[in-house]
């Protein structure tokens, strides 16, 4: 297995599937991580300072000043190149499992 | 004038739950955090608000630490040594997790990581200090009791145990130390090292130099004074240490140890200056003369001597 090839926690995973479709401030992640998980996964602020603070260090995500509406001008975050990178590895060791337990359990 | 009071319990760096938990119920009864100190916490009555209080680890906060928090509603209200203060007005209608600050094992454990070594670091360097002077202790033939290699091994137990405490919170595990005990534990063990070392200090001063109880002279020499003499009784035969310093100008000045039938225990001959520090001399049980003699010639100066037995070492 390759770099990168370790399985990502579910706030990490989140918060570059949710990076995937742009830039976003840390509340926005949180609000479109519980869209998506159905309201089944909160990402806390220590969390969210942690895992993003830890990603912005391995280079998967970089800060960036986002467009400012009104006066207020809020960080965001943004998925580089090899943030997209970890991103699709990581879709694709999950979309492998599944797979295999597709399988094994057949399609329900 | 406001009404306020004092909570002071103390708690460990793996307590910061049960701290926070207590924080809360104290803003159930009205009692909301102002700050806290080293003495404990200061609340202040108002029984119009009810908040949930967390409590985060972090040294250094930069301005993104403190954005992720407020952004997710969280007000930061005072930091302690290291610990940030949260708190949120309480919602009945709102799930737990909206008053939950680490939602994923990973990052909480993080958070603590770097305390866990810390005192794993200084575990290690208490345990080399502890064996460095127990090993003193091994040479030295146990004459006294190793205050040191005393206080060093309770720091090596303490910054140990407290590690693993604080690793097993970052596992998740039941922590079974509590910061009020391990302050029992280092004021009893300080309690019974001091008393030892009080016990000891007495007898030794007891039974070592007399009359001059710490054997230190001072001679300020006039022009016409040439010589100048001390008596010194030994009771416990041991290793001395002399301590000698002196600068005349214009003649020499020497200093001569003997015991009463004449017998040279040390001599320094005619020297201008002199600064000796720690140099040992064996001394048995007896009486003892120091004499000091000052070349003719030799102005004003300050003569200081001293003698005494290495009371830590």
């Amino acid at each position: 297995m390759g770099k990168g090839n370790e399985a990502l926690t579910e706030s990490y995973f989140y918060i570059l599937l949710c990076l995937h479709r742009g830039p976003l401030h840390g509340y926005g992640i949180m609000q479109e991580t519980l869209s998506l998980s159905g309201g089944k996964v909160k990402i806390g602020s220590g969390t969210m300072y942690g895992a993003t603070g830890n990603m912005i260090k391995k280079g998967w995500i970089e800060e960036t000043e986002g467009s400012s509406d009104g006066f207020e001008r809020k960080r965001m975050y943004r998925l580089t190149d090899e943030g997209e990178r970890v991103l699709a590895d990581e879709i694709e060791r999950l979309r492998l499992l599944l797979k295999s337990a597709d399988e094994v359990y057949g399609r329900g | 004038m406001k009404k306020t009071k004092r909570v002071s319990v103390l708690y460990a760096a793996w307590e910061a739950d049960k701290e926070a938990q207590m924080l809360s119920e104290q803003s159930e009864k009205g009692w909301q955090l102002v700050k806290t100190n080293i003495f404990g916490s200061k609340l202040v009555w108002d029984d119009s608000v009810r908040y949930v209080y967390q409590i985060d680890r972090k040294r250094s906060p930069d301005a993104r630490y403190y954005e992720t928090f407020t952004e997710q509603g969280w007000e930061h209200v005072t930091k302690f040594n290291g610990w940030q203060y949260f708190r949120k007005k309480y919602d009945p209608s709102l799930g737990e997790e909206e008053y939950k600050i680490y939602t994923d094992e990973q990052t909480y454990a993080d958070s603590l990581r770097k305390d866990k070594k810390t005192m794993t670091v200084f575990g290690i360097i208490y345990a080399v200090y502890t064996a460095v002077y127990a090993l003193k202790a091994v040479f030295d033939g146990f004459a006294n009791l190793n205050v040191f290699a005393a206080i060093f091994l309770m720091y090596t137990v303490l910054f140990f145990a407290m590690s693993i405490q604080i690793g097993k919170k970052m596992k998740g595990e039941k922590t079974n130390i509590t910061g009020k005990s391990i302050l029992g534990i280092m004021m009893s063990a300080l309690f019974v090292i001091f008393a030892m070392l009080g016990v000891q200090y007495a007898s030794y001063r007891i039974d070592s130099c007399s009359p001059y109880l710490n054997t230190t002279m001072t001679w300020e020499k006039t022009p016409e004074e040439t010589e100048y003499e001390m008596d010194l009784v030994i009771r416990k035969a041991d290793t001395y240490f002399l301590d000698l310093d002196f600068e005349c100008e214009g003649a020499d000045i020497s200093v001569v140890i003997e015991d009463s039938e004449g017998k040279e225990y040390y001599r320094l001959d005619g020297s201008r200056s002199c600064s000796i520090e720690n140099h040992d001399i064996e001394l048995d049980k007896g009486d003892y003369i120091v004499t000091v003699t000052a070349d003719e010639g030799c102005s004003d100066a300050k003569f200081y001597i001293k003698i005494d037995r290495n009371f830590f070492f």
